[in-house]
């Protein structure tokens, strides 16, 4: 338990198996044996391809689904259980909402249904609408507004309750750049709170950023899980030069990026270690090309999940560190 | 407000706010139309065939109404979705059923006053009496619709809007032929039959018990055992069918 008394584990889930019935005869598991912890005041990213069994998770957390076989526990009472929801926000994959009620009566209704009434509802209204920026639209139906504005009002919903468990499924699906950043930087004030934050995303630069703790989810079974910067690998992968001045034929090198100057531009060097970095650069400069700047580059997530999800599909391939789940 | 109440209002304003109007002006001009073609028969029994054209017709729409709204309340909120949103919070699933079917109700409450303040307009503007009998008609009326409705809710929460309608249908046809049900159990010589048959008088909502708010209308007074009776099953009825939905809903998952 945590100083305040409140469960250390926000969210586990034991062996947890979930097999869907698709017709008469055909089964189709979606999750198989996953144990999991989410300890409290963390944000932790659910990782996976389409149908590894990520939404199937965080719907069997507030009981929309039950578990085939396997427990769990949501904010220390079983999963789904009616009173741990009271202090559960979730925000679904798309934004579903009511399209004939106007932001403000949705947040009323919903308000309403997580318990709310009087003054603290009017309090808890006008957060979500400053949390979430939606003031200039408060009094529109939500069918006329753009699917941006949709997915903002649906995480407004989401903060309502004042929860001390956020469930996000894919919220960065579908916003705007600025949107983005203001609700990356809305989830980062939210830890800093004390609040747990889990969230699905295939944004994976944006999950980089944000979170504390990943799991990577491969068809319904735990594959890699631990901290970003114990489960990336620390090995170079490579160097990329920026260069003014045409560059020579390099072997295996790919442009990056090119400058509004055709002159300037910017080189992935991969797979080369810090001796043939200096015969390259050697080269370059004896050829009369101008080195602006040398980076090397490290595995980010995305690398990491190709790496092991790959790995997963065909031959296990160990991480570089972290735990892997075993099958 | 409790979730049950907030549920009940939200139903209620998604329903006034697109088809219960349109159900209301439709009686409107059914009524006048039908009075109108009728009174040429009448042979000075105006006033019988006015209240018995309205009633009927009544009894039509508030039954569409539930039909429409009712059989499709659950499943437009597992289409869209929103049902992610509401059983997300802490509502139990016994909750938003009667929620719904609170909300229903208040647009039956609604749907009916309205179609009686025609009637007894329609009556007052041909030169005829309105009394109270009216109002004990309106109740039998909701008592029928809402035994009507929770059928609904248990229909909406187990199969498609479309089976829904037409079972609904089938259970209402059937709770009005249930005298003919008995009779015909009397008459079996089979007691196994007569058993069956009984039983599924037993099971089958007795709708019939409403139709005497006709008599009432027309002069026939109704004791207060008979109105204590029909509000007495109605409760019992709804009850027993809700229990039923829930044990349904509640096994329903939402992928």
């Amino acid at each position: 338990m945590t100083r305040t008394g409140e469960p250390d584990c926000a969210l586990r889930y034991e062996g947890i198996s979930k097999i869907f019935r698709a017709g008469l005869r055909r089964r189709v598991p979606a999750l198989r044996g996953v144990s999991l912890e989410v300890r409290a005041g963390e944000i932790l990213a659910l990782l996976g391809h389409n149908g590894a069994g990520k939404t199937t998770l965080v719907k069997l957390a507030l009981g929309l689904l039950r578990p085939t076989g396997g427990t769990g526990s949501l904010l220390g009472r079983p999963l789904g259980d009616r009173a741990a929801r009271r202090s559960v926000g979730f925000q679904p994959e798309q934004p579903y909402l009511y399209p004939f009620l106007t932001v403000r009566e949705t947040l009323r209704f919903l308000g309403e249904l997580s318990g709310f009434s009087g003054a603290r509802l009017r309090g808890r209204m006008a957060d979500a609408v400053e949390g979430c920026g939606l003031a200039e639209v408060v009094d529109r139906p939500v069918r006329r507004l753009s699917r941006g504005w949709q997915q903002r009002v649906a995480l407004a919903t989401a903060l309502l309750p004042d929860p001390r468990l956020l469930l996000l499924d894919e919220p960065l699906g579908g916003l705007d750049p600025d949107a983005r950043f203001a609700l990356k930087e809305l989830i980062r004030r939210l830890r800093a709170e004390g609040r747990t934050v889990v969230f699905n995303s295939h944004v994976l630069p944006d999950v980089e950023q944000l979170a504390d703790r990943v799991v990577l989810l491969q068809r319904g079974r735990v594959i890699a899980e631990g901290r970003l910067e114990t489960l990336l690998s620390e090995e170079v992968q490579g160097f990329e030069i920026e260069v003014r001045g045409a560059l020579p034929g390099l072997p295996g090198a790919e442009a990056v990026w090119r400058h509004a100057d055709p002159a300037r531009s910017l080189w992935w060097l991969p797979g080369i270690d810090a001796g043939e970095l200096q015969r390259v650069l050697r080269g370059l400069i004896d050829a009369g090309v101008e080195v602006v700047g040398v980076a090397p580059r490290r595995e980010n997530l995305e690398a990491f999940f190709a790496r092991v999800t790959r790995a997963e599909a065909g031959a296990a391939v160990k991480p570089a560190s972290g735990r892997r789940a075993a099958g | 407000m409790t979730p049950i109440l907030s549920l009940a209002r939200h139903t209620l304003i998604d329903a006034l706010r697109e088809r219960l109007l349109r159900m209301l002006a439709l009686f409107l001009v059914v009524l006048l139309l039908a009075t109108r073609l009728a009174s040429p028969l009448a042979l000075g029994e105006g006033r019988r065939v006015t209240l018995d054209l309205g009633l009927g017709l009544l009894s039509l729409f508030g039954f569409l109404l539930v039909m429409l709204l009712g059989t499709r309340m659950v499943q437009q909120e597992v289409e869209g979705r929103t049902i992610l949103l509401v059983l997300a919070r802490p509502v139990h699933r016994i909750e938003f059923l009667l929620g719904k079917l609170l909300g229903l109700l208040g647009v039956v409450a609604i749907g009916l006053a309205g179609m009686l303040g025609i009637l007894a307009l329609a009556l007052l503007t041909a030169g005829y009496a309105v009394d109270a009998s009216l109002a004990l008609a309106g109740l039998c009326a909701f008592l029928e619709l809402t035994i009507v409705s929770a059928l609904a809710v248990l229909l909406a929460a187990s199969t498609s809007p479309i089976l829904s309608a037409f079972l609904l249908l089938a259970l209402y046809v059937a709770g009005h032929l249930l005298h003919g049900l008995l009779e015909m159990a009397r008459l079996v010589s089979q007691p196994l039959l007569a058993g069956a048959l009984k039983g599924v008088f037993h099971l089958l909502p007795r709708l019939d018990l409403y139709s005497s708010a006709l008599q009432a209308v027309h002069g026939t007074p109704l004791s207060a055992g008979t109105v204590l009776w029909g509000v007495a099953y109605a409760a019992l009825y709804t009850a027993g069918v809700l229990g039923l939905a829930l044990l349904v809903f509640r096994a329903r998952e939402f992928a």
